[in-house]
């Protein structure tokens, strides 16, 4: 039985961060199949799960031979890099310094860079939407694996992380498979934003467990640096804003 | 090569603030042995904030 209060934060972490990845794969995976044809892209999206599911099984059973000191150092420094980078990328955003991420715009691109108006036909099968979809899945799914690896198994929550990624990646396709269109509502800035602090804030907990620091409340002090780390980075955000 | 390249920029987006970041976690390790847990923690903590506003700041001034 997993313990919702021990394992919520690397749940809900992994959840939210692998749902950025997956509305950004299923835009991808979108524009192939309306453009080119659904079974060729579809057959790229799965095989890049397979794939993916291969590079878990390899590096899962690895993981579990690196000793618990270097793992935190390792992937507390990995996960503060990622996380910060989102931060980064969404405080200037939210400054105005850069443009907000379009879905829309982004699925009307890659339907163009697919040939939307060359009379392609979505019956055969389509190489290139297959290669199209697989990319995409591949490139987000290996972001969703860093996410959870780095979430989970520095502090044996590999399980939780898991079921959050797992259920992000559902909730995504099917509300893909429904509306059949680009998730443009969901509100990505706000997620990065979100996301990039908690991450950070996992990143800095293990990496300081790694290098010897005792932190005073455990591990409930991820969440008082999630605190601290929304403070400065609103800060940060009315400051650029000027 | 590409996918190399993929994959790293999922950690390095901005090299200066990646540069200032490990440089951070480095001197992090030095502090901890020097000086001990809780001036490691802040240096730590404080550092990193310091380093991502810092960025944030210059890069938003220089758009403006």
């Amino acid at each position: 039985m997993i313990d919702l209060i021990h394992a919520g934060p690397a749940m809900a972490t992994a959840f939210f961060a692998s749902s950025v990845e997956a509305v950004e794969a299923a835009t991808v995976v979108l524009a192939a199949g309306v453009v080119r044809g659904w079974r060729s892209s579809i057959s790229g999206a799965v095989a890049a799960l397979a794939a993916l599911a291969a590079i878990v099984a390899v590096f899962g059973t690895a993981i579990a031979a690196v000793p618990i000191a270097i793992l935190q150092v390792v992937v507390g420094a990995l996960l503060l890099l990622f996380g910060i980078r989102w931060l980064r990328k969404a405080m200037l955003r939210y400054a105005g310094a850069i443009g907000l991420r379009d879905e829309d715009a982004l699925y009307a691109r890659e339907q163009e860079a697919l040939g939307a108006s060359a009379g392609v036909r979505r019956d055969r099968w389509d190489t290139i939407a297959a290669l199209t979809s697989f990319k995409a899945v591949m490139l987000e799914g290996i972001e969703v694996i860093v996410i959870v690896i780095g979430i989970g198994a520095a502090g044996n929550m590999l399980v939780p992380a898991t079921l959050g990624a797992i259920g992000a990646c559902v909730a995504v396709a099917v509300a893909a498979a429904l509306l059949n269109r680009p998730l443009s509502r969901v509100p990505e800035n706000a997620l990065k934003f979100g996301v990039g602090i908690m991450v950070s804030a996992f990143g800095l907990f293990w990496f300081g467990e790694g290098i010897g620091i005792h932190w005073a409340f455990g591990e409930a002090t991820i969440v008082a640096l999630m605190a601290l780390m929304f403070a400065a980075s609103a800060i940060g955000v009315r400051v650029a804003r000027r | 090569m590409k996918a190399l390249h993929a994959i790293a920029g999922l950690f390095f987006d901005d090299g200066s603030l990646a540069i200032v970041m490990l440089a951070i976690l480095a001197a992090a390790v030095l502090v901890v042995n020097a000086l001990g847990g809780p001036a490691a923690m802040a240096f730590l903590v404080g550092g990193v904030i310091a380093a991502l506003l810092e960025n944030v700041l210059r890069a938003a001034r220089a758009t403006d």
